[in-house]
């Protein structure tokens, strides 16, 4: 196990300053700067303030030289200060990220609690109409777009029924939770959480369809092992053997699943993000691509990196647990 | 028991698998019968329908929408007309399975322990968790497993294949059920631990009263093991009676091919009269 840690801490270093590397290239190769952005708002700019400005970010320093003297600080936690807005972009981040993995959350719970169900079901009547309304909803949750989906649930939801926040967040579902059961104040934990429901359902939809698939196909495979049978054998009743015997089997290959749409979603809801006005990480980036605001740009994309190996990590050590064949291995 | 009543007997069985062309006939009006206590072979190539034989007496031919007719007679009930709950509560109980391939039988993310204690879990439901693990922990040593206590929460895949055979027998025998089917038992083991497991099977059936009935390729399993001996070919019986009659002689061409198939018996005494080829 603690090799396993090891061994795995080195190659998330070696992940890690690759990512940096291509990053801080790609950012570099764009055309025009921050100083170019900055002087397109103020006109009254000379082309010698420019060339100052350009001096006090560090920006004329040769790029080996500014890679170099970017790790030195974010390995001590720095990773710079914002052009545009002068403050921490750890700070920002900071700001951002919770928002983020809490809609990530409540989108991969959702999935799976609908995902669960319909790939057991589909997979225990196989070629059935429920079998055919699963492939139906699969189909239609990988091809419609979640901003689609999104704009028509916030017409329904929101504006023709009134029952849900059409955009905005206040705050921490999950952190209300506690709230809720201690102190019975339901209404705390549903006034925070109202604001995730049609963000998640945006981000759950598609999921939902690829996990019930899965799940489903997994199923059929652990259903025709012989340790199935040999259960029947034993006199061990059907929902017993397909919850115990089978469906323990069959999440093995989606823990996997789960962990990398994990990683997607802390990255990259930057779409559904922007149509509830959601305060998160995926919006962040994409303003500050559009200002060419370099620091936070590194530094989203660094935590990203860091985000996703640290799950893929997790979803190995969580193997151990649950595959024991894994575990001796 | 009266001797004149059978355990277990099988009158004119048929097993039909649904395909696209339509009904495929696997068992073609298979009758016999074994008394109480007793061994009785199967024999025939893969694709004789020998196996299909095993699981419509085990009731598992389900999950394949297999068609059965004739008479099933097992301990004085007609079983083909048994409910699914009525199933379940006999197999394990009255009537236990042991599969060929021992690894694939197991559940691979489940202790050995729970997998014998499901057996009484679902059967002697007023049974505790302790008296369920002490009664595991018997049948283990009884099967020939050393150091039962710490193997008892050994997973498939740390035992060797034999052990692990010996853990299906162990679930199988564990309610001491009047009639034991063994598919294959000993195929996918090596030839030392063959002539193991079939002496365990063997002797725990006899301690027990367990009925066995041996279904094999091998002739020469069956004829150590076996007093009765049924023959099939094609989903069909083409020989039956006692072990000693068929394999010395022979009255079917096939069953005599067979014998002459087997090794180290290519121009033994018991193939007199096989046909030159």
């Amino acid at each position: 196990m603690l090799k396993l840690l090891v061994s795995r801490f080195f190659y998330a270093c070696v992940i890690i300053l690759g990512v940096v590397l291509v990053v801080s290239s790609l950012v570099k190769l764009v055309p025009g700067d921050p100083v170019d952005v900055i002087a397109a708002g103020n006109p009254g700019m000379s082309v010698a303030d420019m060339d100052r400005l350009r001096e006090r970010m560090g920006l004329t320093r040769s790029i080996p030289e500014q890679f170099a003297s970017y790790l030195g600080h974010a390995v001590q936690g720095d990773m710079g200060t914002s052009i545009r807005q002068g403050v921490p972009v750890t700070k920002l981040i900071a700001e951002r990220l919770p928002a983020t993995a809490e809609l990530a959350f409540w989108a991969l719970v959702l999935a799976f609690i609908f995902a669960i169900p319909l790939g057991i079901a589909t997979a225990l009547k196989r070629g059935s109409w429920l079998d055919y309304t699963g492939t139906f909803i699969a189909v239609l949750g990988v091809s419609t777009p979640g901003f689609l989906l999104a704009v028509l649930m916030i017409l329904w939801f929101s504006i023709e029924l009134r029952w849900l926040p059409a955009s905005g967040y206040r705050g921490s579902a999950l952190l209300a939770v506690g709230k809720a059961v201690v102190e019975g104040k339901f209404s705390v934990f549903w006034n925070a959480f109202r604001y995730f429901i049609l963000p998640a359902i945006s981000l759950a939809f598609v999921l939902i369809a690829v996990n019930a698939r899965v799940i489903r196909s997994a199923m059929l495979e652990v259903l025709q092992q012989d340790f199935i049978t040999f259960a029947t054998a034993k006199g061990v009743p059907r929902l017993r053997i397909v919850l115990r015997h089978a469906l323990r089997n069959a999440l093995l290959p989606v823990v996997t699943l789960a962990g990398l749409q994990m990683g997607a979603l802390l990255s990259g809801t930057v779409v559904i993000e922007t149509v509830f006005a959601w305060p998160g990480i995926g919006r962040l980036a994409v303003d500050s691509i559009h200002v060419r605001d370099y620091p936070i740009i590194q530094a989203v994309v660094l935590v990203s990196a860091v985000l996703f190996i640290v799950l893929n990590l997790t979803v190995d050590i969580l193997y151990r647990f649950i595959d024991p064949r894994v575990r001796d291995d | 028991m009266v001797a004149a009543s059978p355990l277990l007997s099988v009158g004119n069985l048929t097993v039909d698998y649904p395909s696209r062309t339509g009904l495929i006939r696997a068992v073609d009006g298979v009758s016999f019968s074994i008394s109480a206590g007793s061994v009785l072979g199967v024999v025939g190539e893969s694709g004789s329908g020998k196996s299909s034989v095993g699981f419509a007496l085990m009731g598992l031919t389900d999950a394949s929408k297999a068609v059965l007719g004739g008479t099933i007679t097992f301990e004085g009930r007609d079983m083909l007309t048994l409910s699914r709950s009525a199933w379940r509560q006999l197999r394990g109980d009255r009537i236990a399975m042991v599969f060929q391939d021992a690894m694939a039988t197991l559940n691979p993310v489940m202790r050995i322990g729970d997998q014998i204690g499901e057996v009484f879990r679902w059967h002697r439901p007023e049974m505790s968790r302790r008296a369920i693990r002490a009664a595991c922990l018997e049948l283990l040593e009884r099967v020939g497993i050393k150091d039962a206590g710490r193997r008892i929460d050994s997973y498939p895949h740390q035992l060797s294949g034999g052990m692990r055979q010996r853990v299906v027998i162990a679930a199988a025998i564990a309610l001491k059920p009047s009639l034991l089917i063994a598919d294959e038992p000993t195929t996918a083991l090596d030839v030392t631990v063959q002539a193991q497991i079939l002496e365990l099977m063997q002797t725990l059936c006899r301690e027990q009263g367990t009925a066995l009935i041996l279904v094999s390729h091998d002739l020469d399993v069956v004829s150590d093991v076996c007093r009765d001996v049924v023959v099939m070919k094609d989903g069909v019986v083409v020989e039956a009676g006692p072990v000693d009659d068929v394999l010395m002689n022979p009255q079917h061409a096939y069953t005599q091919i067979l014998l002459k198939a087997r090794p180290g018996f290519g121009s033994g005494h018991m193939n007199t009269g096989a046909p030159h080829g």
